[in-house]
């Protein structure tokens, strides 16, 4: 009995919240159009980085499955091996106020560089605008835009999804493939995948 | 790492402390205590239960988890976010286990995320299966490596080291009636195979999968879970209209999904605590 009103709060609450859903994040089409804070006060748009590779990569400091890639120095290494060449990478934070994951932009500067993390920019997303723009689910999610402002990579960081470190060091990144195979002028064999990690805390 | 995290390091120092305060526990596992039967992680307690007192074909294993107010495990594929419940099992030779053993699960709402698993408490059985021409020794241990996410609003891992030595001790053979009642009340949770009268149709409008169910009478509820990854979209409402011999639901696709599958396949819970395994080709 009290399973089924559970259920039936559960099916209500999905009802309320249908229209957060979109498609627009669906690779091979543009990705949509944003425009974002980072935490230098910068504004930024997407069109700004036409001609460049674009990751987003969505992030909270508190997700064991995001602990899992900045505690091995994955992410940081992806960065900067990509940022080196030439990509535009943005670590984007749509916790809303009060909830895990959340930073001001003091705290994310100190933080960001307490990791040696290195995104081109960090862009603040409390209202989680950007986040539901791109259908975001977890954190890690990931997004890989082309130099033509298309999406080419939608999906999980790689192909272990645990929170053990362990796992990185037999881990397919998907991130990387799809960028190599991009800029090699080849299409993305992995395009979409199920991202893994922890649900995105946004405002309600 | 720690110290710039206080809050969530907190949680992940205390998984790692347990852990590792458990790692002695095999080392030692010619004389394994109750206490080796049982694991924690912050929210979650876990256990290894049997059906029966000494071992015997047929027999089944299972992992009991509790957990603290409004914490969740996950089912088999978890929806939105988070992951099942992993273990590695230790038989002696000629002894495996099969796959566990999944009850139906709950949808839950996670600020507009959903997630498919189990409140407060939840038996996956597992099937113990012994090779032809082996024989089970009266005297052995069975270990499992067990690992999960547990997930409120925050979702924190948990791992334990358990292990249950065989014949059971006295305070076991106490328990071990209660523990083949849970065991046996999960397997019936389990979700059962379509009836062969039913007749399941899904066919591809779209953006969305709209799957008939006709059950042969008019079902007022229903919810679908996928079984594969990725196929459909877990966070969009379920549109359910009963039919008078069945039911439809219109499932949103995933966003993740690039092509249609050849088959969908998924559990439907029903009212009355029903829940069955369907599958159909997509039309």
């Amino acid at each position: 009995m009290k399973k089924t009103t559970i259920l039936a709060a559960a099916l209500a609450i999905a009802v309320a919240a249908a229209p957060m859903t979109t498609h627009a994040s669906k690779t091979g089409a543009p990705a949509p159009a944003f425009k974002g804070t980072d935490s230098k006060g910068k504004v930024h748009n997407l069109s700004d980085f036409k001609g460049k590779w674009v990751v987003l990569e969505w992030h909270n400091e508190g997700c064991p499955y995001v602990k899992k890639h900045y505690g091995g120095n994955n992410m940081q290494r992806l960065q900067q091996e990509w940022t080196s060449k030439g990509v535009v990478w943005l670590t984007i934070l749509s916790s809303a106020a009060g909830q895990q994951g959340h930073m001001e932009a003091a705290q994310a500067n100190a933080y960001f560089a307490q990791k040696n993390a290195a995104p081109s920019a960090i862009l603040l997303d409390p209202t989680g605008e950007i986040g539901r723009l791109y259908d975001a689910k977890t954190t890690p999610h990931m997004f890989v835009v082309n130099p033509d402002g298309v999406l080419v990579y939608n999906g999980a960081i790689d192909d272990k999804p645990t929170s053990d470190q362990a796992d990185l060091a037999t881990a397919s990144n998907y991130v990387s493939a799809a960028l190599a195979e991009g800029m090699a002028g080849k299409a993305v064999t992995t395009a979409t995948s199920r991202p893994y990690g922890c649900g995105i805390k946004y405002a309600r | 790492m720690l110290p710039t995290t206080p809050l969530r390091a907190a949680g992940a120092c205390a998984v790692a402390a347990i852990s590792l305060a458990l790692v002695p526990g095999p080392a030692g596992a010619q004389t394994p205590g109750p206490a080796a039967r049982t694991g924690q992680g912050p929210h979650v307690r876990v256990e290894l239960i049997a059906d029966r007192a000494a071992p015997g074909p047929g027999m089944r294993l299972a992992l009991k988890f509790d957990l603290d107010p409004e914490w969740h495990v996950y089912w088999r594929n978890p929806g939105d976010s988070g992951g099942p419940p992993e273990v590695t099992w230790t038989f002696p030779p000629g002894m495996m286990a099969a796959g566990l053993e999944w009850p139906a699960p709950e949808r839950i709402d996670i600020g507009g995320l959903v997630n498919y698993g189990y409140h407060e408490s939840v038996v996956l059985p597992v099937a113990v299966a012994v090779a032809a021409g082996a024989r089970v020794p009266q005297e052995f241990s069975v270990k499992a490596a067990v690992r999960w996410m547990a997930c409120a609003n925050l979702c924190v891992p948990g791992k334990a080291e358990l292990s249950l030595r065989f014949p059971l001790n006295a305070q076991e053979i106490g328990q071990v009636s209660g523990w083949a009642e849970a065991i046996e009340a999960a397997r019936g949770q389990v979700p059962k195979p379509a009836p062969p009268a039913w007749k399941t149709s899904v066919r591809s409008n779209g953006e969305t999968f709209v799957v008939d169910v006709l059950t042969g009478a008019r079902e007022t509820e229903a919810v679908f879970f996928p079984l594969e990854l990725s196929q459909v979209n877990d966070s969009a409402a379920q549109a359910v209209t009963p039919l008078p011999d069945g039911v439809r639901l219109v499932l949103r696709k995933s966003s993740q999904l690039a092509k249609d599958p050849a088959v969908l396949r998924g559990v439907l819970t029903l009212a009355g605590g029903r829940a069955y395994t369907i599958a159909a080709p997509v039309r």
